[in-house]
């Protein structure tokens, strides 16, 4: 594992420092307004950018054909990609659980870390398993029409269930929401774990 | 002697291309060669081996073990080098040691470096400016380097000047002296294999024509370049004909060639060219 870890983190070496970038940026806003928002939408940012990269260089090199001839098992491979998008993301969520103790509001900043958190998961969990089944370029394609029809289901339950008059806004606690999108996230990532492994599995390399 | 790969009616369909029935052995100190054309079969069955694709029918055995079942330590001791140099193309040699020191279990990094220095190639050049020359040796020293017992090649010589091919030849002789060792490699370059295989196996759209010992094939066939009428006087010895512009030839079978009738010896690229274009007399 910690070969295809290596492997993935070497892959986008030449592009961290682009990520860095935008990370100290957001961070720059979110820590003057003293409010984590800003930043915790890069949290959604690295859950997927530095994977498709590394996955792109992979399908590159015919990385998965190697790994799999040198002896690494197919689930493992698909897991190390999970692990890897896990390993950008982390810090950011840890920074932006820090962001919030410089917050106005705690307890809202805290929902929305939680929201992000969560919407980082889904789309993870919703790119990983289109990039291992169609390939990058084909599953970019495919990212773009899933984004709009989940900003879809999303605003529309968001206000079927938590808009104003349904217990929303003035009646929910501020957590409902975004303890409902970090469980789907949680959700998501198992099933597209399980998703991702047996897509590779099946496939020829 | 027994086999350290075995294949048994592999099948696998794709659409346009099927491979059907094909089985063959590498046994137990020996090098097989493994030969069609573009096209005809011979990666497909090199996946299969790795375990890269999932035939339809059939049964490919490594170290006696089904495929499928090798653990990773035995999948360790099968050193390949994939069609395409497929390799990381923005990593160097010095970056590609780190990774493998946690994929392969019994990863060699001082005989991988020496490999490099012997090939001439780089350590901290990334592999994207390698030719493709240097790409096919990095290939096989990393095939090389960790503990492999059996070598699967396809097409290792590729873009490889002479001398460069001479020299993985006698690699490949290096690696062979311990018994133990099997080799399967495939390749276009009919003059390598004469020098270095022990068995021949061609494939031709998606079968197996024959899997023969070299010597044998020597002996069994010749090669007869005569009028028609001579070549229909002998049609029991003839397995195909190829008629061109000035005459034609034949690929014969020795034992049914009638005495008296001279005949040239076939070597391996005659013998694949017959089967492949040649017709019926």
């Amino acid at each position: 594992m910690i070969g295809l870890l290596q492997k993935s983190w070497k892959n986008v070496r030449p592009v961290i420092g682009y990520y860095l970038f935008f990370c100290l940026l957001f961070f720059v806003v979110s820590a003057v307004g003293r409010d984590p928002l800003y930043f915790s939408v890069v949290g959604v940012l690295l859950a997927v950018a530095p994977s498709l990269a590394s996955l792109s260089r992979d399908e590159a090199d015919g990385w998965d054909a190697f790994a799999v001839a040198a002896g690494v098992s197919r689930a493992r491979l698909a897991l190390s990609r999970y692990l890897f998008a896990l390993c950008c993301v982390a810090p950011a969520w840890a920074v932006s659980a820090a962001l919030v103790f410089c917050a106005q509001d705690r307890l809202q900043a805290l929902a929305v870390v939680l929201f992000f958190a969560g919407a980082g998961m889904i789309a993870a969990s919703v790119m990983l398993p289109l990039c291992l089944r169609f390939g990058v370029e084909k599953a970019r394609v495919l990212l773009i029409v899933v984004a709009i029809l989940l900003f879809a289901a999303a605003t529309t339950n968001g206000i079927l269930f938590f808009g104003e008059g349904r217990g929303g806004a003035e009646g929910a606690p501020h957590f409902a929401l975004p303890c409902a999108v970090l469980a789907a996230g949680v959700l998501a990532a198992a099933v597209s774990l399980l998703a991702g492994i047996r897509i590779l599995q099946r496939k020829d390399l | 002697m027994s086999d350290n790969i075995r294949i048994q009616n592999l099948t696998k369909r794709f659409e346009g291309f099927a491979l059907e029935g094909v089985t063959f052995a590498v046994p137990r100190g020996a090098v097989v060669g493994f030969i069609g054309e573009n096209g005809a079969g011979k990666s497909t069955t090199i996946k299969s081996i790795l375990g890269l694709i999932r035939p339809d029918g059939g049964s490919i055995e490594v170290f006696g073990k089904d495929v499928g079942s090798l653990t990773k330590e035995e999948r360790g001791r099968i050193g390949a080098v994939l069609g395409d140099g497929k390799l990381p193309e923005n990593l160097t040699a010095k970056d590609l040691d780190g990774v493998f020191r946690h994929i392969f279990a019994r990863w060699d990094a001082a005989a991988f470096f020496a490999y490099l220095d012997r090939f001439a190639l780089p350590r901290g050049k990334k592999i994207k400016d390698f030719s493709r020359g240097m790409r096919q040796k990095f290939a096989l020293a990393v095939a090389l380097s960790h503990g492999a017992d059996v070598l699967v090649l396809d097409e290792p010589t590729a873009g490889l000047d002479p001398v460069a091919r001479d020299e993985i030849l006698d690699i490949l002789y290096d690696f062979m002296q311990d018994e133990r060792r099997s080799v399967l490699i495939s390749s276009h370059i009919v003059s390598d294999l004469e020098k270095l295989c022990d068995y021949i196996a061609f494939i031709h759209r998606g079968r197996l024509v024959f899997f023969e010992e070299k010597d044998a094939l020597y002996e069994k066939y010749a090669v007869l370049r005569a009028p028609l009428e001579t070549l229909r006087s002998c049609a029991d010895a003839v397995v195909a004909v190829h008629r061109g512009e000035f005459g034609a030839g034949a690929l014969v079978l020795r034992a049914k060639l009638p005495a008296g009738i001279p005949a040239e010896r076939a070597g391996i690229e005659d013998i694949m060219l017959y089967f492949a274009r040649g017709e019926k007399l």
